[in-house]
């Protein structure tokens, strides 16, 4: 395990996923807060796991004019048509904070995410989670799929 | 069946086969006297057996099939049949039983013949759906024969009836309203006279005298009890609407309805008033047994006049029907087989809408005109094309097959006035190119053969391929395009798809194929690919800023690195086409975009100090008020200090030991200190969150920022014309109360300090681990800072950190769990498919739920340290931008442009943002607000005393209700309580900030009562800024 990508915008959230990894794999993930940072990344470069929030910005407050641009509810999605686009197959694990999200118009439950996502952008979701604030077994959670793609 | 259907027939049906019985039918005939003591003696035995004439049974003897003849026969004992029945009875006949079931269903006395029916159809007899479906063609025509030869002379005096309307454009209007109200007294409504009457009124400026008899009309038609029959005629026909919108908003009301057979509902077959096919003539004749012998006998004729196109149908018909009524109808056509007048378009007509197509005129109207050959087969020709595809969201594109394709790439790109082939003389236009490109991509080998400029000329020179092209063809569009003109057409298809189709994984191919094209062509730049177009497309570049709005201009994640930079190219391109195209309202959106550009960081500040504490004022409150606590610690601080120096031998007498003895007296003190001040620095009324959520949250702000968002979809003109739709207006109007309901409960619930489900609380909880981790600090920064000074700065940065954890739960708790509900309650209210419109409209509430949901839960957030300066201008301009407040305001006055700083811009953000909300919300419609800043410097201090006049002219019928409210509300005494709640309390929160401020309060209230204009005024001292204070943000 090389390279782990980080997609999440919340601070606190994104803390504790930053965390997640450098516990499992000892070292820190990269880390983008906005879909088109996102998009650009996995275009560009090759990731082993993607860990992806599904509601962001479309950039973030690391944006060079520091403003977040138009939030999209389904900004992970972006980063998964990307991906697709340009035929790259990789690891991801969905944390959101919904228990489901709209895939072309669709709801879709997130236990169903793996499925979906797998067949539709040609990813391979190892993990969907549903994030909970300050949850041991959240993190645990998480921790358990990094560790079993390690 | 009328009671006018079945006087005076003479036979049922013409066919050979079936002439055996003709002769018993006829004899069997029954005086209408003998009927109606039979139905008396029904009615005195009480027999649950409907009573039927002889001819009847005459009728049933004469079905071949033995089955079906005993299934008759068992039907007709009833007295009514349902849907389900007629369905039985027509399904699986012969054509030669087909024309018997026409006649004993629909013939007088028949099984569909209802008792208690008045003499005439009404509109609402006729607009509704077909409740079975239809047999294949050929039973069809049968059925309908063998209907219209049962009533034999009513169905001549049908004929009779249509012949003097068949030169309508030729009668003077007097008479042609005679005649038609003479149609209406005879036979009541049929779908005929409202297409005759709509062609009327569309066409003449109609008197009042003349409008007399149109009401007259209605009456006779019943047209108030059911209006839709009529309209759907006027809509097809009246040029002032636009077809392609109100076929969306039909297809969106009926789509779930109809099960993909728009002949069911007739204000969706009358789109296509001719019929596509031979499949489809069965739904076509159908519609028209379904509603009266009028529409039946008209659907004939129209058939007979596509005789070329639909020989079969023809050939079936005149062997089935009577050859009296065969006669007569031939004659009626020879009748209107006279050239085209071009009087038929009057040009009172084409006045309603300047830019139509000459040929989009003529194909509307025909339709009122199916009578007359030439313009049957203009209108079924279009039809093939136009009218499919109109309707494709329910037909689907498998039929699309109906045209021929057409290859002729050299009439496609004639010049516009060419002279056409065609039934009636039209001459080349936009309408009509549509009409010619549709067919020429029905052979996708025929776009190899377009060039670059011959693809941008044809997009350039047509009109509605948004609605006309389905996905799949702008698909096949893209895919079949030539190398050299795939961007291009990538982008065009892009443009058009947007106004179409929600399938975000379709845009993302677009929107990567647009980045493509403009990386390659256009070296990145997005404003030269647009000026590019602009040369010699300006309609297409108008297509593509459509589409380019600056939520899509942020998704070009190659193109455009920043939110700014989306809104700077936004602009730009506003500016270029605006110019090329002379449109104002380009050049209103651009400049729009670079003032709230100019103004973003300040909104930025505004926005992230909604959960605000005037610090200044609560450390003012905390000096004067201090409580016993605070007094106690002052005292006590110095021995604390004392003790901590003292210096100890030990017990066992080893010396050079250094002995603290920790005094911990100040920990229950400091505890209590930050207890009491938290309880302040959350409910205060001056200075507190509570008072900051009262005056920037709840009061207005909340309901205004969430309900704006998703009115302005709703606003939409594509979306504004679906709320004529009944349906969908109360599915609207259920969501919208059940959002707003939502909304309130976040106000009234949620967004308090005292409710039971509030999100906070002013007290805190000494065993949690937080709140002691936030009062070890406090105490450590007290004892390492060494000096009681300071402990009310540090109290108010401790309250900061003790507000932090509520402030985010509220941030998550409306990003998930509401704006879940909020998008749940979406799902709930549009559950079930009602056309790609609606899904549309669905997409993007969901979209304008998340985006202000997230927008709300940002305001939850600790503020900016530091203050900010800016002008009153830059004030009124984020507080229009935050609250969507439309309508022009007019400054003035010697301070519009000081910039202020410190506390006192906040207090006039406060004051400016109630006083801009009352004033637009009372405001008479398109009357300005003016706004006055003036300021006279205090001398010798760093502070100006400004004056603030807003004026705007209020709606007469409120003026005076208005003028008392405000006068009431100055009068009366304000409280710290009118910071924290809503309602009527704008004007009581100005009096209360400008009385904390100047220690009285100073709002004026002037009425002009002859101009029915009010102005407010308030002065209030702001702190000058100065270079150093307007950068200390």
């Amino acid at each position: 395990m090389n390279r782990v990508l980080l997609v999440e915008d919340e601070v606190h959230k994104r803390e504790e996923m930053k965390q997640c990894v450098l516990e499992v794999y000892g070292f820190e993930p990269e880390i983008v807060d906005g879909v088109r940072g996102a998009v650009v990344k996995v275009m560009e470069e090759d990731y082993d796991i993607i860990i992806l929030d599904m509601a962001l910005p479309t950039f973030g407050e690391s944006a060079d004019d520091k403003i977040k641009g138009h939030d999209q509810a389904q900004g992970g999605v972006e980063v998964l048509r990307a991906l697709n686009a340009v035929k790259k197959k990789t690891k991801i694990v969905i944390v959101t904070q919904y228990p489901d999200f709209y895939i072309g118009n669709t709801k879709v439950k997130l236990k169903q995410a793996p499925k979906v996502v797998s067949d539709k952008y040609k990813q391979d979701v190892i993990g969907a989670v549903l994030y909970h604030y300050k949850s041991k077994s959240t993190l645990q959670r998480i921790m358990s799929i990094l560790r079993s793609h390690g | 069946m009328r009671p006018t259907d079945h006087v005076n027939h003479e036979r049922i049906t013409s066919s050979s086969d079936i002439d055996g019985f003709c002769a018993v039918a006829q004899d069997a005939c029954l005086p209408k006297q003998h009927c109606t003591i039979a139905n008396m003696s029904t009615k005195q035995f009480k027999s649950k057996k409907a009573w039927r004439p002889a001819r009847i049974f005459n009728l049933i003897a004469g079905v071949r099939d033995l089955k079906k003849r005993n299934l008759f026969r068992g039907y007709v004992a009833k007295d009514s049949v349902a849907p389900s029945d007629m369905e039985t009875i027509r399904h699986g006949n012969s054509p030669h039983d087909s024309v018997i079931a026409g006649a004993i269903l629909k013939g007088p006395d028949g099984i569909s013949y209802r008792q208690n029916q008045s003499a005439k159809k009404t509109s609402a007899d006729l607009f509704v759906m077909t409740g079975f479906p239809a047999m294949d063609w050929r039973n069809e025509v049968c059925y309908t024969a063998g209907y219209i030869n049962s009533v034999g002379q009513s169905a001549l005096d049908v004929l009779r009836a249509i012949k003097p309307l068949v030169k309508l454009e030729t009668i003077e209007t007097a008479t042609a309203l005679g005649i038609l109200h003479g149609l209406s007294k005879t036979y009541g409504a049929s779908n005929f006279l409202s297409y005759k009457l709509a062609y009327l009124r569309s066409s003449r400026n109609l008197s009042t005298t003349e409008m007399s008899v149109v009401s007259q009309i209605e009456d006779e038609i019943c047209h108030r009890d059911n209006a839709g029959l009529h309209f759907s005629a006027l809509e097809n026909l009246s040029s002032k609407i636009s077809l392609f919108v109100v076929a969306q908003r039909r297809i969106s009301g009926l789509i779930s309805k109809v099960n993909g057979d728009f002949r069911r509902a007739l204000s969706l077959s009358n789109f296509i008033p001719t019929p596509l096919n031979e499949d489809d003539v069965a739904g076509f004749l159908l519609r028209a047994t379904e509603s009266c012998l009028v529409d039946t006998v008209y659907a004939t004729i129209t058939i007979f006049n596509l005789a070329d196109e639909l020989p079969l149908i023809r050939h079936e018909f005149v062997t089935r029907l009577s050859s009296e009524f065969l006669r007569e109808l031939l004659d009626l056509i020879e009748f209107a087989s006279d050239p085209f007048d071009e009087r038929i378009v009057t040009d009172f007509y084409r006045a309603q809408d300047d830019c139509s197509d000459s040929s989009l005129d003529i194909y509307r109207v025909s339709s009122a005109f199916l009578e007359r050959p030439a313009l049957a087969v203009y209108r079924n020709k279009l039809d093939r094309v136009i009218g499919i595809r109109l309707l494709a969201e329910i037909v689907g594109e498998s039929s699309f097959t109906s045209a021929e394709p057409c290859d002729d790439k050299a009439v496609l790109l004639a010049s516009t006035g060419t002279k056409l082939n065609e039934s009636v003389p039209v001459k080349l236009d936009s309408f009509y190119r549509t009409y010619l490109f549709l067919r020429f991509i029905g052979n996708r080998a025929n776009l190899l053969t377009l060039s670059k400029d011959e693809v941008r000329s044809i997009f350039e020179n047509t009109v509605g391929l948004e609605s006309l092209l389905t996905e799949e063809e702008m698909r096949t569009l893209y895919v079949t395009a030539l190398p050299e003109n795939k961007g291009l057409v990538a982008v065009l298809a892009l443009a058009l798809f947007r106004k179409k189709s929600i399938d975000p994984d379709i845009d993302f191919e677009f929107r990567s194929d647009f980045i493509s094209h403009v990386m390659a062509e256009h070296n990145g730049s997005i404003l030269d690919f647009i000026n590019y177009l602009l040369g010699d497309s300006p309609q297409v570049a108008n297509y593509i800023v459509g589409s380019l709005d600056e939520v899509t201009l942020e998704k070009m994640y190659m193109l455009v690195g920043n939110a700014s930079q989306a809104s700077q190219i936004r602009c730009d391109i506003l500016k270029a086409v605006g110019q090329r195209l002379n449109r104002i309202e380009y050049f209103i959106e651009a400049d729009a975009i670079t003032t709230r550009a100019k103004v973003s960081g300040l909104q930025k500040y505004f926005d992230s100090s909604r959960m605000y504490v005037d610090s200044i004022s609560m450390k003012k409150w905390l000096d004067s008020n201090p409580t016993m606590s605070t007094e106690q610690y002052r005292s006590l601080y110095p021995r604390i200090e004392a003790q901590m120096s003292a210096i100890e031998v030990s017990s066992d007498g080893e010396k050079n030991l250094l002995i603290i003895h920790v005094n911990d007296q100040d920990e229950y003190l400091i505890s209590q200190i930050a207890k009491d001040a938290f309880e302040q620095f959350c409910l205060n009324t001056e200075f507190g969150i509570e008072s900051y959520l009262g005056r920037r949250i709840r009061h207005n702000t909340l309901d205004g920022v969430m309900m704006d968002t998703v009115d302005a979809v709703l606003r939409k003109p594509e979306y504004a014309v679906y709320m004529t739709n009944p349906t969908m207006r109360r599915t609207v109007e259920a969501w919208t109360v059940s959002y707003k309901a939502i909304v309130d409960r976040l106000r009234r619930e949620h967004l308090q300090f005292k409710a039971t489900n509030s999100l906070f609380k002013a007290t805190f909880d000494l065993s949690d681990a937080a709140t002691q981790a936030n009062l070890r600090q406090l105490r450590s920064t007290l004892r390492s800072t060494g000096a009681s000074e300071l402990l009310n700065d540090m109290v108010i940065a401790f309250c900061w950190k003790q507000i932090t954890p509520q402030l985010e739960n509220a941030a998550r708790f409306i990003r998930t769990n509401l704006l879940g509900e909020a998008n749940a309650s979406i799902d709930k209210a549009f559950f079930g498919h009602h056309g790609s419109a609606d899904a549309q409209l669905k997409a993007e509430l969901h979209e304008a739920v998340n985006v202000v949901f997230k927008k709300v839960a940002d305001w939850f957030q600790v503020p900016q340290t530091g203050f900010i300066s800016a002008t009153g201008r830059e004030l009124c301009e984020i507080i229009r931008i935050d609250l969507n407040l439309h309508g022009s305001v007019h400054f003035s006055g010697n301070a519009v442009d000081a910039k202020y700083t410190g506390i006192s811009v906040h207090r006039l953000y406060d004051c400016l943002a109630v006083l801009l909300q009352n004033a637009a919300k009372h405001s008479a419609q398109n009357s300005a607000i003016t706004l006055d800043i003036s300021c006279r410097h205090a001398p010798g201090t760093a502070l100006d005393l400004v004056t603030v006049e807003i004026a705007t002219k209020v709606a007469e019928g409120n003026y005076e209700i208005s003028k008392q409210r405000i006068l009431a509300a100055i009068a009366s005494e304000e409280a710290g309580v009118d910071m924290v709640t809503e309602g009527y309390s704008g004007i009581k929160k100005i009096k209360f900030i400008t009385r904390a401020s100047e220690g009285f309060h100073t709002v004026v209230c002037d009425a002009n009562d002859s101009t029915n204009e009010l102005k407010l005024s308030f002065r209030i001292h702001a702190e000058v800024a100065n270079d150093v204070t307007g950068a200390a943000v």
